[in-house]
């Protein structure tokens, strides 16, 4: 009797019982081993969102004076929910989702302003902007569970997976988002607001007005053509309505190119901060905004180029990095350069500068 | 199949290698004069912001104005 002897009954066994275990009770072992992974992941999600809620409210207790206590109003608003519009409507969904999201947006202000008796824009914009961040670290969290618990409830392992595949992803924007809550806390500028830093250094020295809510304009000249310039208006931490200032400006003065600079998500392999020309409107959110100015461009068959300084989720929320700063002479540059290239004299330009524009004035 | 032990257990807590634990993230910004061009860094206070206008230059006594801001990784 050897080793070799498969007519060994106990080596037999020894073979035969791991078999059967596993073909019995596979998923429920995987299933054990990748929750233990997952539970991991949603303790540090709850983490992040309690760590975030506590954060704003000690930022408001211990910088803006509210009269009142503002915890359970703060707590009200974090749970807030948006519906968004039916999607098969075919006579067109844009105007319904930018009234809810526009909707959303003005309850949420007004609210804000409604716990303190007086409160500059500035603060209010940071308040405004980590109130979002808490809502989507609330959200993650929920959904994340949710999905977990559901797995758990129905012992179902294929219910898991999805979720195991898209938990890297959700806990790096996850881990973005806490990280950003010092920066916006002191007010400086996050990879983001490249745009506005961009156009903002050219609307020095010039007379700015207002082109639509939270947004600037401003007029200038370059070698003999007309230069209009669209940014939100910093430092205040917001994106501004881009959309509707250049409706505004196209409308009112037709210019012969539209150039859109912004931050973009880099692709994995790609350098960050790298400098990258492009066609169509660089403008990221629900896309309410890129609709209005594609149409608007198209109306009045205006070419659109953009600009983009790619980077990752991280850096676009978070301080901005060196490389990223130091990016903005050349950006200035490119759009010298592209106006030379696809306009002559006496041609009009429309730049806008895309993204949150805190800690950027102009 | 998912034992008491897991639920029961004590709050996370962030975990940092060793490599983290030694990289700090400072803040700084770069001022430029506007008559002579002279750029300085300093750490940055809050209430700075870029385009902000500082102190008058040391150099040449012309307006200072924040033309940066970042965060750099200090390895210590």
């Amino acid at each position: 009797m050897g080793f070799g002897d498969d007519t060994n009954p106990v080596l037999w066994l020894i073979w035969i019982i791991p078999i059967i275990i596993f073909v019995f009770y596979g998923q429920r072992i995987q299933l054990q081993i990748t929750s233990s992974e997952i539970k991991k992941n949603i303790t540090k999600l709850q983490q992040f969102k309690e760590n975030s809620r506590k954060e704003l409210i000690n930022y408001i207790k211990n910088n803006l004076n509210p009269p009142k206590d503002p915890t359970p109003k703060l707590d009200r608003f974090i749970d807030y929910f948006t519906i968004m519009p039916v999607d098969m409507d075919p006579g067109g969904i844009i105007p319904k989702v930018r009234h809810v999201v526009r909707s959303r947006e003005d309850n949420t202000r007004a609210q804000i302003k409604s716990l303190f008796s007086e409160i500059s824009e500035l603060e209010r914009t940071k308040v405004q902007t980590l109130l979002e961040i808490v809502t989507s670290l609330q959200l993650l969290y929920k959904i994340v569970n949710h999905l977990y618990l559901t797995a758990k409830k129905q012992n179902n392992y294929p219910l898991i997976l999805p979720l195991q595949m898209m938990l890297p992803f959700i806990m790096e924007e996850a881990n973005a988002l806490n990280e950003a809550v010092p920066a916006l806390k002191q007010g400086q500028p996050i990879g983001d607001g490249i745009g506005p830093m961009v156009v903002g250094k050219m609307m020095l020295g010039t007379k700015k007005q207002k082109a639509s809510f939270e947004t600037v304009w401003s007029e200038t000249k370059y070698e003999g053509r007309k230069l209009f310039l669209i940014k939100a208006e910093g430092p205040s931490a917001t994106i501004g309505r881009p959309g509707e200032a250049i409706d505004t400006i196209v409308s009112q003065n037709k210019p012969d190119l539209i150039i859109m600079v912004d931050a973009s998500l880099k692709l994995e392999g790609e350098d960050s901060a790298s400098v990258s020309q492009g066609f169509g409107a660089a403008i990221g959110g629900i896309g309410t905004d890129r609709f209005q100015i594609e149409e608007i461009a198209t109306r009045h068959n205006i070419p659109v180029f953009a600009i983009v300084i790619k980077q990752s989720v991280k850096e676009a929320i978070n301080l901005m990095t060196k490389e990223i700063a130091d990016r903005a002479e050349e950006v200035r540059t490119q759009i010298y350069e592209m106006i030379n290239d696809n306009t002559s004299t006496g041609h009009t330009v429309l730049v806008v500068g895309v993204g949150n524009t805190l800690g950027v004035s102009q | 199949m998912f034992s008491k032990k897991e639920e029961k257990r004590a709050p996370y807590t962030v975990e940092q290698c060793e490599s983290c634990k030694k990289e700090t993230k400072r803040k700084f910004i770069v001022e430029q004069c506007e008559s002579c061009k002279k750029e300085t860094k300093r750490k940055f206070i809050e209430g700075d912001y870029i385009f902000k206008e500082t102190s008058p230059c040391v150099s040449c006594k012309g307006q200072l104005r924040i033309t940066k801001i970042f965060g750099e990784i200090i390895k210590t």
